[in-house]
C-alpha cells in the first residue's frame, strides 16, 4: 500500500467542524513544518487536528485517535509501516513528515482527552452540600460528663472513688453522722422509707439515701486512714417535684483523713474546685453553716454570675438570682465531727478530717444557666443532644 | 426567722445599718437570705375631715364629698369607697401629693365632676393589701384611745415607722437565734455592740411564785422537769394596741387579742413559747402535766380534733387534756372574749418529747419548732416577769393573782476545756489564748482567765448546742471569721488516686455504648408498681422480689425499679410524643429487687448494676436517599448493635439462645451466655407492654448485667500472629432441615474443619420454591488457611469434605451448590 492514501480526504469531512483559524498556533506551526516538505500529510493533519480538538465526547475522542494512531489499524501506524517500500530518499522524508505527524496528534489527543475529562468531572459534580448517610451520635449524659469532670479533678488530687448502696440503713445515713433519733436537723431531710423484705419491720429503718455521706461511714468503717475518696451517686428525698426540686438528684462527697487536716488545707481545696469549675479568678467567701457531721461547718460561695456579685444589675435593680446579696451557694464542706469519727472507730485525737458535698444538677444548672431541674431525667434527646 | 431592725435596736447599741448587720450575721453563720423595706413617706397626705357625701350625679358607685383639709374651704373629692360617711376623718391626698407606689395626685374631672384630692385606702398607703374601703384613721389609731393630729396636719407621724426586716435562715442547732433576743446577742458581739439599757433590765428582771400558791403537778418531770404558771385576774379581752399589732406584723404574725399577742410577742422575742389558759375553764383549778391516756381526745385552737396517743404529754386539768403541751393549746380553754381570769403558763419541755408528739399528730407550730430545739431553759422566770409588765402596761386594773412553779431549772452548763492547739489543728488558725477568750466571752461563754494553751469554758444556758470541745473550736473560728483561716499549699505529694474495677467497668460500659451512636439517659429510680411488674416479668424476676417505699409521694413512684427499663420507655414516650422519630437510649444504673435469701437476717436489697439499651425508629439517623432512608431499625439490626457492645466488652463468644418471658415478642428475643452465666437478654419489645407506656411503634430492647464483668478476672488470650499465606476461600450451600439453627450448623462446620479454618461466615439464608420441603439454605463464606504455607487444592477438598459429611451426618443436610 502506498503512503501517499494520506491525505485529507482519508478522514471524513465531518471532522472539520470548525474553520482553520481554530487551529492552535502550535497546530498551524505543525501544518506549515508538513506543508513544506509534504503537502498531502498536511492537508491529513488540518483534518485529523480539528477532528481530535473538536471531538464531541470521550467515546468519540477514543475513536478518532484509534482511527488515527491505533496500534494495528490506525492510518499513521499504517502509512509508518508502509514506509519500507520506499526509496531510501523517499523514505527518510516521508518517515520525518510522518514522525511529526504522529507525535502532534499524539499531543493533541491527549489535550482534548483532558479538557474533556475536565468538563465531565464538572458535569458529574457531587453537591457536597447533600446531608451524608448518618449514623447516630451517642451524646453522654451531660451530669455524667459534669461527674467525670469532677472525679478527673479529684483523681488528680488522689482522691478515689467509694461506691456505697443508695438503700441505707437509717443509722448509716443518720445515726453514725451525729443526727440522733428525734433530731431536728432530721426534718431537712423528708426521707424516704423502705419496707423492708416481707414487710417484716426491722430493727433498723431502711431509708433511700438522702446524701451520699453514708459513703463516709462505710469507707472508714471498712479502710485505714489516711483516706482521700468522693462519693458520687443518686440521692433521695422525698419531696414535691417542681422546677427547683426532685426528689431523685445527685451529689458528689468527698472525704480527706489523715493525721493533720485542717480547715486551711479544705479552703485551698474548694478554692481549687472553685477556679477550675467557675473561672480562675472567681471570687470565693467561706462561711460559717451547721451540719450535724462537721464541726466547724462552713459554705462555700462564689461571687454571682448574674450580677458579678454587684448584688445589683446594670440598670441598678437588685439582682434577682443572688436576692441582692452578691454570693450563690457552691456546696457545703466542714471539718469531719469527732462523733462521726467514734462512730466508725477513728480516734478524733488521733487523725482529723475534712469533708465536702457537691450537688451535681446545682454545678451542672449553674454552669448551663438553666433553672428547670426536672430536665435532668426527663431524657428528652433535644435535651441530652447539645451535649 | 424575721428580725426588724427597730426590734433589734432596742436590745442591742450598734452603729451598723442594715445590710452591715445582715453581712455580719450571714458572716456568723445566721444566713440572711433577705432585706425588706418597711415605711414609706406620704408627702402632701393629711388628715382630713369628710363633711358631706352625696350620690355622684353621673355615677351610681361614686360619691362627691365635700372635705375639711384643714386649709381655706372644704374641697370637692370623688369617692369610690362605700365605707365613706359624713364626719369620717380619712387620710387625703391633695393635688400634688405623692402615694408610696409613686404616683402623683393631680387635679381631675371623673364623671363631670372635678376631684380635688383622693381618700386614701389601706393599700393605697401601703399599710396592707385591704382596698374594700378607704381607711378610717379614728380606729387606726386605737380606736380613739391615742390622740389625733389636728386636721390639715400630715399623716406621717401615725404610720409605722420606717423598718428594715431581714429574713434569717437559722441554723437547726442555734434555738436562741428563734429570738429577738439571741439575735441581738450574736449581733452584739459580731459589731462590738453593748446591751440598751432596756435590755439589761429585761435580762436580769426576776420572779418568783410569791403569793397564793397556784397547784402545778409533774407527773412526768422528764417530759416537763419545769414548769411556772402565773394567775392573773380582772383582765379584759380585747385588740391589741397598735404598736403590738405592728410589731406582730413585721414578724408575721396574725394579731388575735391582747393576750395571745403578747404571748406570741414574747416568743418571738425571747425565744419562749408561753402559753394563757382561761382560768375559769381549768377544771379544779390546777394544771397536771402527764402523758396523754390512749382513747384522750381534745380539740386544738385550730378547731381539729385530735386523738391522742402515750406519745403526747399534754397539760391537763384535774378532768382532761386542756393542752398539748408545746405544741397547741386546746379550744375549750383558750382565752375569750368571756375571760376575766388568766393563767399564763411558761415551761421548759424536754425537746424530743415535743418532737414525738408534734410527728405523731403530723403538727408544727411555731412553739413546737422551738421547743423541739432546745429553749433557754433560764429564761423562763424573765418571760414571766416580762409578760406581767407588759399586761399591766397595757391592762393597769389587772391583779396579780395565785402562781406556782414546779420542778428545777435543767439548766446544764458544762465546763469544757478548750486547748489553743485544737484550734490551729482543725481551723488553722493561729490564734494565741486571750483572742479566743475574748471572742467567746463576747458571745458570753465564762472563760476562767490565765491559762495560756488551754481555756476553761463554761457554757451558758441559751447554747445547749455547745457541748464538746470542738464546738468551742467552731464559735472561735467563726467569731474570727473564716476569712481569716490561711489557704495552705495542697498536698498532694505522694496522693495518688486507684481507679476501682467497678469504675473502669461502668465507664467502658458507657463508653462503648455511646460509640454505637446511643445516647445516655439518666432515669427515674422509683417507678409505679404496674411499670415495676411489667418489667421484672421479662427478666424473670418474681413481683415479690420487688423493693417499695413505705412512704411514697405518688403511685408513679412508689417501687425502686428492678431493672432501669421503666424509665427509658418513659423517656421513649416523652420523645416520640415530642415527635421524634427515632429514639436510642440507654442507661447505666442500679437495678433494686429483694435477693433470695434463707436466712431471716434483716439486710438491704441487692442493687445489680446493669446496662439497659432501648432502640426505635430509622435504621439512619438521617439519609437522603431513598434507598437507605425508608429502612427501620430490625431485629438483626439492633442484635448488630449489641454484638458490637459485647465484643467491645471484650465477651468471648457470647451465645445466643432464644428466650421467652412476658413481656417479649413471642419468637423475637434472646439471652445472651457467656461462659456459664446468663449476662444479657435481647429482643423486641410485644405490642401490649409498650402500650403501657403509650407507645405504638416496634421497641427494641437490651438489657445486660455487669457484675459478671466486675467479678471476671482479666484473662488476656494468647495473641494470633497474621497468617503471611494467602487463605483459599470456599462458598458452601446447604439445604438443613427448617427447625435446624444457624448456630447449631455453624458449629458443626467449626468442629469438622479443624485447625485450618481461618474464618467462617453466613452469608445468606433462603428458603422458598427453590429449596425441598421442609427445608431451608444456609450459605456460607468459608476461608482455610495455614500458618505455615499455602495450602494445596487437594487439602483443602479434603477439609470440605469432612464438613459436607458432618452436617450430612448431625442435621439431614446436603450441599447445594458449589461455587
Amino acid at each position: 500500500m502506498s503512503a501517499a492514501v494520506l491525505g485529507r480526504d482519508s478522514l471524513p469531512e465531518a471532522w472539520e467542524t470548525g474553520p482553520y483559524w481554530q487551529l492552535t498556533p502550535e497546530c498551524l506551526m505543525v501544518r506549515d513544518e508538513l506543508a513544506a516538505a509534504d503537502p498531502d500529510a498536511a492537508g491529513f493533519f488540518a483534518r485529523a487536528a480539528q477532528g481530535l480538538l473538536h471531538a464531541p465526547d470521550l467515546r468519540e475522542l477514543e475513536a478518532r485517535e484509534l482511527t488515527l494512531l491505533g496500534r494495528e489499524r490506525g492510518l499513521v501506524t499504517r502509512a509508518l509501516g508502509g514506509l519500507g517500500a520506499l526509496p531510501v530518499d523517499e523514505r527518510k522524508r516521508r518517515g520525518r513528515s510522518l514522525n511529526v505527524l504522529k507525535r502532534a496528534l499524539g499531543e493533541l489527543a491527549a489535550q482534548r482527552r483532558a479538557t474533556l475529562e475536565a468538563e465531565g468531572e464538572v458535569r458529574d459534580a457531587l453537591d457536597v452540600t447533600l446531608p451524608g448517610l448518618e449514623p447516630w451520635v451517642g451524646h453522654a449524659h451531660v451530669l455524667a460528663q459534669v461527674r467525670d469532670e469532677l472525679l478527673d479533678l479529684f483523681h488528680g488530687l488522689g482522691y478515689s472513688q467509694y461506691a456505697s448502696p443508695e438503700v441505707e440503713w437509717d443509722a448509716w445515713n443518720f445515726g453514725k453522722l451525729n443526727f440522733p433519733p428525734d433530731h431536728p436537723a432530721r426534718d431537712a431531710h423528708d426521707t424516704y422509707f423502705v419496707t423492708p423484705q416481707g414487710g417484716v419491720a426491722a430493727t433498723e429503718p431502711l431509708v433511700m439515701r438522702t446524701h451520699t455521706s453514708p459513703g463516709w461511714v462505710r469507707a472508714m468503717e471498712e479502710l485505714e486512714p489516711p483516706l482521700r475518696l468522693v462519693f458520687p451517686g443518686r440521692v433521695y428525698r422525698a419531696e414535691q417535684v417542681d422546677a427547683s426540686h426532685m426528689d431523685q438528684f445527685h451529689q458528689m462527697d468527698g472525704l480527706f483523713v489523715a493525721e493533720r487536716v485542717s480547715m486551711a488545707d479544705l479552703k485551698a481545696t474548694l478554692n481549687l474546685f472553685a477556679r477550675r469549675l467557675v473561672s480562675r479568678d472567681v471570687r470565693t467567701r467561706l462561711i460559717p453553716i451547721y451540719f450535724p457531721f462537721v464541726e466547724p461547718g462552713c459554705q462555700l460561695d462564689v461571687a454571682c454570675a448574674a450580677c458579678g456579685g454587684r448584688g445589683a444589675l446594670a440598670d441598678g435593680a437588685r439582682c434577682p438570682v443572688c436576692k441582692g446579696s452578691g454570693w450563690s451557694e457552691l456546696l457545703g464542706a466542714g471539718m469531719v465531727h469527732p462523733n462521726v469519727f467514734r462512730a466508725v472507730g477513728y480516734d478524733p485525737e488521733r487523725v482529723t478530717g475534712f469533708a465536702f458535698g457537691i450537688g451535681l444538677e446545682r454545678t451542672a444548672m449553674a454552669r448551663l444557666g438553666i433553672s428547670e431541674i426536672r430536665l435532668f431525667l426527663e431524657n428528652d434527646v433535644r435535651f441530652l443532644e447539645q451535649f | 426567722m424575721k428580725l426588724p431592725v427597730s426590734w433589734l435596736s432596742e436590745w442591742v447599741d450598734v452603729s451598723a445599718d442594715a445590710p452591715a448587720i445582715a453581712d455580719a450575721l450571714t458572716r456568723r453563720g445566721f444566713y440572711v437570705e433577705g432585706i425588706e423595706t418597711l415605711g414609706a413617706e406620704y408627702p402632701g397626705v393629711v388628715v382630713a375631715r369628710v363633711l358631706e357625701v352625696a350620690r355622684h350625679p353621673n355615677a351610681d358607685r361614686l360619691s362627691l364629698c365635700q372635705v375639711d383639709s384643714g386649709a381655706g374651704a372644704p374641697l370637692s373629692v370623688v369617692c369610690g369607697a362605700p365605707n365613706v360617711r359624713p364626719g369620717m376623718i380619712a387620710a387625703l391626698a391633695t393635688v400634688g401629693a405623692k402615694l408610696p407606689d409613686g404616683t402623683v395626685i393631680r387635679r381631675s374631672r371623673i364623671r363631670g365632676e372635678e376631684s380635688q384630692g383622693m381618700l386614701c385606702s389601706a393599700r393605697e398607703l401601703a399599710l396592707s393589701d385591704a382596698h374594700e374601703g378607704i381607711l378610717d384613721l379614728e380606729a387606726f389609731v386605737d380606736g380613739g384611745a391615742r390622740p389625733l393630729p389636728a386636721i390639715g396636719a400630715p399623716i406621717q407621724p401615725l404610720m409605722p415607722a420606717p423598718d428594715q426586716v431581714l429574713e434569717i435562715e437559722v441554723p437547726f442547732n442555734r434555738p436562741d437565734g428563734l429570738g429577738i433576743v439571741g439575735l441581738a446577742r450574736e449581733v452584739k458581739a459580731a459589731l462590738n455592740g453593748a446591751w440598751t439599757a432596756a435590755a439589761r433590765a429585761r435580762l436580769s428582771a426576776g420572779w418568783s411564785a410569791g403569793g397564793a400558791r397556784f397547784p402545778v403537778t409533774l407527773e412526768d418531770d422528764e417530759g416537763c422537769p419545769y414548769y411556772l404558771a402565773q394567775a392573773i385576774e380582772r383582765v379584759t379581752i380585747g385588740p391589741s394596741p397598735r404598736w403590738l399589732q405592728d410589731r406582730l406584723a413585721l414578724v408575721g404574725q396574725r394579731s388575735i387579742n391582747a393576750i395571745v399577742d403578747l404571748t406570741n410577742y414574747l416568743l418571738h422575742e425571747l425565744g419562749q413559747p408561753l402559753h394563757a389558759f382561761d382560768l375559769a375553764r381549768l377544771e379544779g383549778g390546777e394544771v397536771r402535766v402527764r402523758r396523754a391516756r390512749e382513747g384522750e381526745r381534745l380539740v386544738t385552737l385550730d378547731g381539729r380534733e385530735r386523738a391522742l396517743t402515750r406519745e403526747v404529754l399534754v397539760i391537763a386539768d384535774r378532768a382532761r387534756p386542756v393542752a398539748l403541751a408545746g405544741i397547741m393549746g386546746g379550744a375549750d380553754s383558750e382565752v375569750t372574749e368571756s375571760t376575766t381570769a388568766l393563767l399564763l403558763e411558761c415551761a421548759w419541755f424536754e425537746p424530743r418529747r415535743v418532737r414525738r408528739g408534734a410527728k405523731a399528730l403530723g403538727l408544727s407550730t411555731e412553739a413546737s419548732k422551738r421547743f423541739e430545739r432546745g429553749v433557754d431553759p433560764a429564761i423562763g422566770p424573765r418571760a414571766v416577769a416580762r409578760f406581767v409588765e407588759l399586761l399591766l402596761a397595757l391592762q393597769p386594773g389587772a391583779r396579780v393573782a395565785a402562781a406556782g412553779a414546779a420542778g428545777a431549772m435543767p439548766v446544764a452548763s458544762p465546763t469544757i476545756t478548750l486547748r489553743r492547739a485544737r484550734i490551729e489543728r482543725l481551723t488553722g488558725l493561729a490564734l494565741d489564748s486571750a483572742t479566743a477568750a475574748a471572742h467567746l466571752r463576747a458571745l458570753e461563754f465564762d472563760v476562767a482567765s490565765g491559762a495560756v494553751e488551754t481555756l476553761d469554758v463554761r457554757v451558758p444556758s441559751f447554747r445547749r448546742d455547745v457541748a464538746l470541745e470542738d464546738d468551742l473550736v467552731e464559735e472561735v473560728a467563726r467569731a474570727h471569721g473564716y476569712d481569716a483561716i490561711p489557704e495552705a499549699p495542697l498536698e498532694t505529694l505522694g496522693a495518688h488516686a486507684t481507679r476501682t474495677r467497678r469504675e473502669l467497668v461502668l465507664a467502658s460500659a458507657r463508653r462503648a455504648m455511646l460509640a454505637r451512636g446511643v445516647t445516655e439517659a439518666w432515669t427515674t429510680t422509683l417507678v409505679s408498681e404496674r411499670e415495676a411488674h411489667a418489667v421484672a416479668a421479662l427478666l424473670g424476676d418474681a413481683p415479690e422480689s420487688l423493693v417499695r417505699l413505705a412512704n411514697p409521694m405518688s403511685r408513679e413512684s412508689e417501687v425502686l425499679r428492678p431493672n432501669p427499663v421503666p424509665g427509658l420507655l418513659r423517656a421513649v414516650a416523652h420523645n416520640l410524643k415530642q415527635g421524634v422519630r427515632g429514639v436510642r437510649l440507654f442507661e447505666v444504673g442500679a437495678g433494686f429487687t429483694w435477693g433470695a435469701d434463707e436466712s431471716n437476717a434483716p439486710r438491704l436489697p441487692q442493687e445489680t448494676p446493669m446496662l439497659a439499651a432501648v432502640a426505635t425508629g430509622p435504621l439512619w439517623a438521617h439519609a437522603h436517599d431513598p434507598a437507605h432512608g425508608a429502612e427501620e431499625l430490625d431485629f438483626f439490626a439492633a442484635k448488630g448493635l449489641w454484638q458490637a457492645w459485647l465484643e467491645e466488652m471484650r465477651v468471648d463468644t457470647p451465645e445466643w439462645r432464644s428466650y421467652a418471658a412476658p413481656g417479649w415478642k413471642p419468637g423475637a428475643s434472646a439471652e445472651v451466655v457467656a461462659a456459664t452465666s446468663r449476662i444479657a437478654w435481647a429482643g423486641v419489645l410485644a405490642p401490649p407492654l409498650l402500650r403501657a407506656w403509650d407507645i405504638e411503634v416496634p421497641v427494641q430492647l437490651f438489657v445486660a448485667l455487669l457484675e459478671p464483668f466486675l467479678t471476671a478476672t482479666e484473662t488476656r488470650p494468647a495473641v494470633r500472629l497474621p497468617a503471611r499465606f494467602p487463605p483459599v476461600r470456599r462458598d458452601l450451600a446447604f439445604f438443613v432441615p427448617q427447625a435446624v439453627t444457624h448456630r447449631q450448623v455453624e458449629r458443626t462446620l467449626v468442629a469438622a474443619a479443624g485447625e485450618r479454618l481461618a474464618s467462617i461466615e453466613l452469608f445468606d439464608v433462603y428458603h422458598g420454591p427453590q429449596s425441598p420441603p421442609g427445608m431451608k439454605s444456609l450459605a456460607y463464606g468459608i476461608a482455610f488457611q495455614h500458618s505455615e504455607r499455602t495450602l494445596t487444592e487437594p487439602e483443602v477438598q479434603t477439609i470440605q469434605d469432612r464438613m459436607v459429611a458432618a452436617v450430612a451426618r448431625e442435621w439431614s443436610g446436603h450441599l447445594r451448590e458449589q461455587r
